[in-house]
């Protein structure tokens, strides 16, 4: 319910046959994502509520792009990863992630996580904030008031898709945990770049997710070079469901 | 058998059914004995219970250790008239089950008249760090005193009601209550019984912890009470109250908070209720002032009545016919059944 799933427009390079074969040498890939034209200039969030400590406004976090339009915060995981390999990762109790809030922004925004990860809360704002945590099934799973830093709650994320966290006092903070079953994924960097795990030389199924810009899904030759996925830009998000005070990205 | 004796005993027959009607309708069918295997408050528990325990494991917990004796012996005291000084006055004449456990007199009726405030719910209160409007009480145990002792309110009498109990040959109670000072004992059980009352099961929670299907207005006006509204600045968590005390600028000779801790930025601030069945407890404020929800809603989309003092949190909001109507029907889909969750 609280997921975008609209496609978006990319191009790939360097996709297309053959698929994997058995002996194929082990890469680590290296993934970009890059954005087609001129990155908008980011909208301003209006703050109503606590503006003594959030500010008047606040930037739009949620579209970061770099000089050389490399996005950061995209989600970029393996959808046929090698099933052989898949096991080891899953259930890994005792792995633990912890989101912040903090200058009323949860940070980190987008994350992810192995299955079985406990997820720990934390408010290190001086004000309350109320996390509420939807699983992927978009049922809540957890709902706490945090008024201080005292009270750490956790829950164990046991089930693999994206996780919403919001705060129900601060609408636009909104947090993204991507939870999976393997662990062929990895988080762009501030230049837009993920580094993949180890995998076979072949061509993989690629999805890449972004909170504003949607997802895609291509199949990529990975041979050990670089690979560029390019996204053209669209808030693909539902404008009635965007929080109070946020705008949309401005359209190219 | 004689005429007489005849119309006696369909007279009889008459009242235990209609005690039987009044109970099942009223008490009975909210808050079940412990063991109750009514079939719909059956079902009213397990759902109940299923979400309590994601929605509030601390709270689930801490009914787990109730003792369900004492929860039980709750339950009647809270209906036992007999604690009051006419014995006509009842926690439950005040807690009316069939209205979520409030009363829809702005002011309850107690032995010397009405009373100062509104009678809040009694529900969802076992993690709850302060008691009453003005938060008075640290403890339910302590609450349960207040009325109990207030002559205003029941006027309890140790010595009258320990009478009463023998003269009924109440011999289970009067088991329970032991030697004097007895005042300990019921409160206690007083308290069990509602730290084991609970409502989490709504439409609204069944929507977002079960993956109910519910209207878009209700969506619509949920969005409203987290977003622009700002209604969850207060009305926070799953309780949808941040048990804190706020100015909401209305129209009050009555101190609020101040009245208990003598400081003038606490005149007028009161605790934040919950909003769970909202739609069945009117007159709504501490003083029952508001007699509809709509009233309320008014008076926070303009931004409160008064300005000096209210909090910073109280603003004009601006909302429209439209999005007033949303949050009526999100604060109506509210409502659920009130159930004792306690162990059997």
């Amino acid at each position: 319910m609280r997921l975008y799933r609209v496609i978006l427009v990319a191009s790939v390079a360097a996709c297309g046959e053959p698929r994997v074969s058995q002996d194929a040498p082990l890469v680590s890939p290296l993934v970009r994502v890059r954005l087609l034209g001129v990155a908008p200039q980011p909208p301003t969030i209006t703050i109503v509520k606590n503006p003594e400590h959030c500010g008047v406004l606040l930037q739009d976090p949620v579209l970061l792009v770099a000089a050389d339009n490399g996005i950061a915060n995209c989600v970029v995981s393996i959808e046929d990863a090698p099933t052989e390999t898949q096991k080891d990762t899953v259930d890994v109790e005792g792995a633990a992630l912890s989101i912040t809030a903090s200058h009323c922004l949860f940070q980190p925004r987008v994350f992810c996580a192995k299955l079985g990860t406990r997820l720990s809360l934390v408010n290190a704002d001086g004000i309350p904030h109320d996390p509420h945590l939807w699983g992927p099934s978009g049922r809540s799973s957890l709902h706490i008031t945090l008024f201080d830093a005292a009270l750490r709650p956790s829950h164990l994320l046991d089930e693999a898709g994206v996780w919403l966290l919001n705060c129900d006092i601060h609408d636009w903070m909104r947090a993204f945990v991507h939870v999976f079953a393997h662990r062929y994924y990895a988080i762009t960097d501030e230049s837009g770049c993920a580094r993949l795990p180890e995998l076979p030389t072949g061509t993989y199924r690629v999805r890449v997710w972004h909170e504003v810009l949607g997802v895609s899904s291509n199949d990529c030759l990975f041979t050990g070079d670089m690979i560029d996925i390019h996204v053209d830009f669209r808030d693909t998000r539902d404008r009635r469901r965007l929080p109070s005070g946020m705008a949309e990205w401005p359209q190219k | 058998m004689t005429k007489v004796a005849i119309v006696a005993r369909a007279a009889l027959l008459a009242l235990t059914a209609s005690v039987i009607v009044y109970f099942r309708s009223g008490l009975l069918q909210t808050v079940p004995a412990v063991g109750s295997k009514i079939g719909g408050v059956r079902a009213n528990i397990d759902v109940a219970s299923g979400i309590l325990r994601r929605m509030s494991p601390d709270l689930a917990l801490r009914i787990d250790a109730l003792s369900p004796e004492l929860v039980q012996l709750g339950s009647l005291l809270f209906q036992d008239a007999r604690l009051s000084r006419s014995s006509s006055i009842s926690c439950a004449s005040c807690h009316q089950p069939s209205v979520a456990f409030s009363d829809s007199r702005k002011q309850s009726i107690g032995e010397k008249g009405p009373v100062t405030r509104n009678a809040p719910v009694v529900f969802n209160r076992g993690l709850a760090p302060r008691l009453f409007w003005d938060g008075r009480a640290s403890s339910l145990k302590e609450q349960a005193r207040g009325p109990l002792l207030c002559v205003k309110e029941m006027g309890f009498s140790e010595s009258s009601y320990l009478a009463r109990v023998v003269t009924d040959g109440d011999r289970d109670l009067r088991s329970f209550l032991g030697a004097s000072p007895v005042l300990e004992r019921i409160c206690a059980a007083l308290a069990e019984f509602q730290i084991s009352l609970v409502s989490v099961s709504s439409a609204f929670d069944q929507h977002e912890w079960d993956g109910a299907s519910i209207s878009d207005k209700v969506q619509e006006g949920a969005r409203l009470f987290r977003g622009k509204a700002g209604c969850s600045q207060c009305h926070t968590g799953w309780n949808f109250s941040d048990e804190k005390y706020h100015d909401i600028g209305l129209i009050t000779d009555d101190l609020g908070l101040a009245g208990m801790t003598g400081v003038e930025h606490d005149r007028r601030r009161f605790k934040t209720p919950t909003l769970r069945n909202i739609s069945r407890t009117a007159p709504y404020m501490h003083d029952g002032s508001f007699a509809t929800i709509r009233e309320v809603l008014d008076h926070y989309n303009a931004g409160g009545a008064r300005a000096v003092g209210r909090s910073i949190l109280v603003r004009p909001l601006d909302l429209t016919l439209d999005e007033l109507d949303a949050m009526e029907a999100f604060l109506g889909s509210l409502e659920g059944p009130v159930v004792c969750v306690a162990r059997q």
